[in-house]
């Protein structure tokens, strides 16, 4: 026998003896082991993807148009495949799938300062001085993982420095934490070093993990099996590094997202979805518009009905938007009345977000706002209320707690509760 | 004579709304502005009352573009909007003439010939469109503008101008790109940059602003004024100084720059009065302006040698060492249309929540 029939052989033997170990295939993503597993795992296949349109995106210029009206500026409303619902026209295409996707017009979240409302809509709660909330992400992940999984829980794209923020874990700590990408689209340090071939690397791991579970099989002890995980986790993200290469995808694919930031962020967020991540977060900077609304709302929403459009119809051909919910959200609005620089100012008072896919009552629409969109008429809904939705949606209970130390703390506030309008 | 030393406020209309566009008919004292709400409204500059004396309804949309055509016996104004259409009125019965799909997008500018006989408007569909004022047929298409922005966006085509001898037509659009057609033949007469009046943030907040918003040729003819606004730090605002450059657009060759002594903010609308002066208006970080510069024709110390007809580029914009205004007026909101009345001794000025006269005399 050659030395590559050694070495395969020696692999061969790992292999067997480290799957025997972990009674587990890995050939690829771990395979549920036993048959209660396998029931969890269908209930928990589900994903959230947030599309964070960072700096307060104009709902006039999006989902509550107010045409002909002193506030509602040029832009025209235009009729969708939703009976009796309209929206902007810079969102044509997403005009054509409406039946897809819910719109909530009535929020009134009050505060109206970058950081501090971006918080708000993250949590649900203005901050406390002795607990800090997890951000929904962070809760997403930590409910719909799957036990073993190799992708990673949460990933958080945000390439823009204004309005940047990394997403908190709150008292969850870091076990949920998002992997953050701020500086490029693909996660840093995940590459093998040099001279270190594959096979070499997998025979490594293997031996790890025989020998790891070999020590604790009269163990069980806990750390035994965190640190396992961990490895677990990190050889699943190395393995995980292709889902974030584009070069996988057709050109045509990826035309179509466009080869934008934003659109190659979703297309990223897609395929983490598809290999089974949870929770993905998208933020698109910056909607800040004091300046010159409606020129850089053209520039902007005409990009997000192209990205969404894409996306929803991309996840819905894959049979993946049942199972995903899609949230265009903010930190706040825009104000109805036009600034002298042409351009709307912050406005947390009546302004929009939009829910898709999993959960929802597509061609929907919740609560309204008064002729010129400077108040809620009907239907007010809170940050609480958000999160309440977003997680009802996807199967996890809003009024379930956890323990933080002696005091329960519920998921979504006390106060709050899910906008059943636009749930299925 | 002009002189901007003696600039002041007349007489101010006060009106909601923006108005986006203005036209005069100086031989009988109206005006007519064009406003956000829809309207056009009708001023009599004798009327002790500061209000319209008629007010104009047709289009759906903001009235972005006006102009005054004396065709006698008719007199006539033409309007274009952001609901794509021009629209012919008379100008003294404010009677709808005719109606006109002109644009796939926002109407963005109207010029008059200087025999009145034609019309050129551009619009968002990135072309220019003549027409015959007589007829509101069209004559003729000029086109070439890129109708996406390098980034992928969506772009606009904002300003129009004609030269004084009716031979050219120049287009400036929201990339710096000015585009120059004999207007009889269509050919191109010339392309060239003046890229320094777009901004792209690529790296702090991911989107654009600025653009060319306004052209005009000079009184020979041999240089165009090209107006917008400098680089900008922050997008979230029009925090860029608001800059003119001079071009001698046969060349092509960047022979001056102006900006607003510091002033941010975004040039809406030019006009040479004479060789001597050159008017401004616009707004923005800074608040809204009036501004009035002395026109160089020298070339800039550090000039690279004029290119061949065609080429388009040239001298660094930073090699252009930017002149201060004669005269610079804070007017309190954006202006984005003027009309000067040099035998009067009058400027009006029109934009956000009010027309103003102001007078040198």
């Amino acid at each position: 026998m050659n030395c590559h029939d050694c070495n395969a052989s020696r692999r061969r033997f790992l292999y067997d003896a480290g799957a025997a170990a972990l009674g587990v295939g890995l050939g690829g993503l771990a395979a549920p082991y036993d048959p209660l597993w396998a029931d969890e795992l269908r209930r928990r296949n589900k994903h959230v993807l947030l599309l964070w349109l960072a700096g307060g995106s104009s709902q006039l210029e999006t989902w509550d148009p107010k045409p002909g009206r002193p506030t509602g500026g040029p832009f025209r409303a235009i009729p969708t495949v939703a009976t009796g619902i309209h929206i902007s026209e810079l969102l044509p295409k997403m005009a054509k799938i409406m039946d897809r996707t819910a719109i909530v017009r009535s929020l009134d979240t009050r505060i109206a300062d970058h950081g501090t409302a971006a918080e708000l809509m993250e949590t649900g709660r203005t901050r406390e001085p002795r607990l800090v909330y997890p951000d929904l992400g962070t809760v997403i992940a930590k409910e719909l993982a799957q036990r073993d999984a190799q992708v990673p829980d949460y990933v958080s794209l945000y390439l823009a420095t204004e309005g940047h923020r990394r997403p908190n874990p709150g008292f969850l700590g870091g076990r949920y934490a998002a992997m953050h990408l701020n500086r490029s689209l693909k996660p840093e340090n995940i590459d093998r070093p040099e001279g270190v071939s594959e096979g070499d690397h997998a025979d490594r791991e293997h031996l790890r993990e025989y020998l790891s579970e070999r020590f604790n099989r009269s163990r069980e002890a806990a750390e035994v099996k965190g640190y396992n995980s961990a490895y677990a986790r990190v050889r699943g993200l190395m393995r995980s590094d292709t889902i974030f290469d584009l070069e996988q995808e057709p050109a045509e694919v990826r035309d179509r997202y466009g080869r934008t930031d934003f659109g190659e962020h979703a297309l990223i967020a897609r395929r983490l979805i598809e290999a089974g991540v949870p929770m993905v977060k998208v933020a698109r900077a910056w909607w800040d518009s004091h300046t010159d609304n409606f020129e850089s709302h053209r520039e902007l929403v005409t990009e997000l009905d192209q990205i969404m459009s894409t996306l929803l119809l991309d996840l819905e051909a894959r049979g993946l938007l049942s199972s995903t919910l899609v949230v265009t959200l903010s930190e706040f609005g825009r104000t109805p009345d036009i600034n002298k620089d042409v351009g709307r100012d912050h406005f947390a008072s009546a302004w929009s977000f939009s829910l898709s896919g999993c959960g929802v009552r597509g061609g929907s629409v919740h609560g309204k706002t008064d002729d010129d969109g400077r108040t809620v008429a009907e239907g007010k809904a809170g940050p609480g209320d958000v999160l309440a939705t977003i997680y009802k949606a996807v199967g996890v209970d809003p009024t379930m707690h956890y323990e933080v130390g002696p005091r329960p703390v519920p998921l979504a506030p006390e106060e709050s509760a899910p906008i059943e309008t636009v749930l299925a | 004579m002009f002189d901007p030393a003696q600039l002041k406020s007349k007489a101010s209309y006060a009106r909601p709304g923006a108005f986006y566009s203005l036209a005069g008919n100086l031989a009988n004292g109206r005006l007519y502005a064009g406003n956000s709400d829809h309207s056009i409204q009708v001023f009599d500059l004798a009327a002790e009352k500061k209000e319209p004396a008629a007010v104009w309804t047709q289009h759906d949309n903001f009235v972005s573009a006006l102009a005054f055509v004396p065709r006698p016996p008719a007199r006539l104004a033409i309007s274009g909007s952001y609901d794509r259409t021009l629209v012919w009125w008379d100008a003294d019965l404010g009677e709808v003439v005719r109606m006109v799909a002109a644009h796939e997008g926002w109407v963005r500018g109207l010029e008059p010939f200087p025999d009145g006989r034609r019309l050129a408007s551009v619009g968002d569909d990135m072309v220019v469109r003549l027409w015959e004022t007589d007829n509101g047929k069209p004559a003729g298409v000029f086109g070439g503008h890129a109708l996406r922005t390098p980034q992928g966006h969506p772009t606009a085509l904002y300003a129009v101008a004609i030269s004084p001898d009716g031979r050219f037509v120049a287009a400036g659009d929201r990339i710096g790109e000015v585009r120059v057609w004999e207007a009889d033949s269509g050919k191109l007469a010339q392309v060239f940059q003046v890229s320094i009046l777009y901004t792209y943030d690529a790296r702090q907040r991911k989107r654009s602003i600025g653009g060319i918003r306004s052209l005009t040729f000079s009184p020979d003819g041999v240089r165009l004024a090209v107006g917008g606004m400098g680089q900008v730090g922050n997008v979230d605002g029009m925090d860029g100084k608001a800059r003119i450059e001079i071009w001698d657009w046969r060349q092509p060759t960047p022979l001056a720059a102006f900006e607003g002594e510091g002033h941010k903010g975004i040039v809406n609308h030019m006009q040479f009065i004479g060789d001597d002066w050159l008017v401004g208006a616009g707004g923005g970080g800074d608040d809204g302006f009036l501004a009035v510069w002395r026109p160089e024709a020298s070339p800039p110390a550090a000039a690279t040698a004029a290119a061949t007809a065609g080429a388009t580029t040239f001298a660094s914009p930073s090699e252009l060492k930017p002149s201060a205004p004669a005269r610079l007026i804070k007017t309190g909101g954006h202006t984005h249309r003027f009309v000067i009345h040099e035998t009067a001794g009058e400027l009006y000025a029109a934009g956000h929540g009010k027309l103003e006269v102001w007078s040198w005399r």
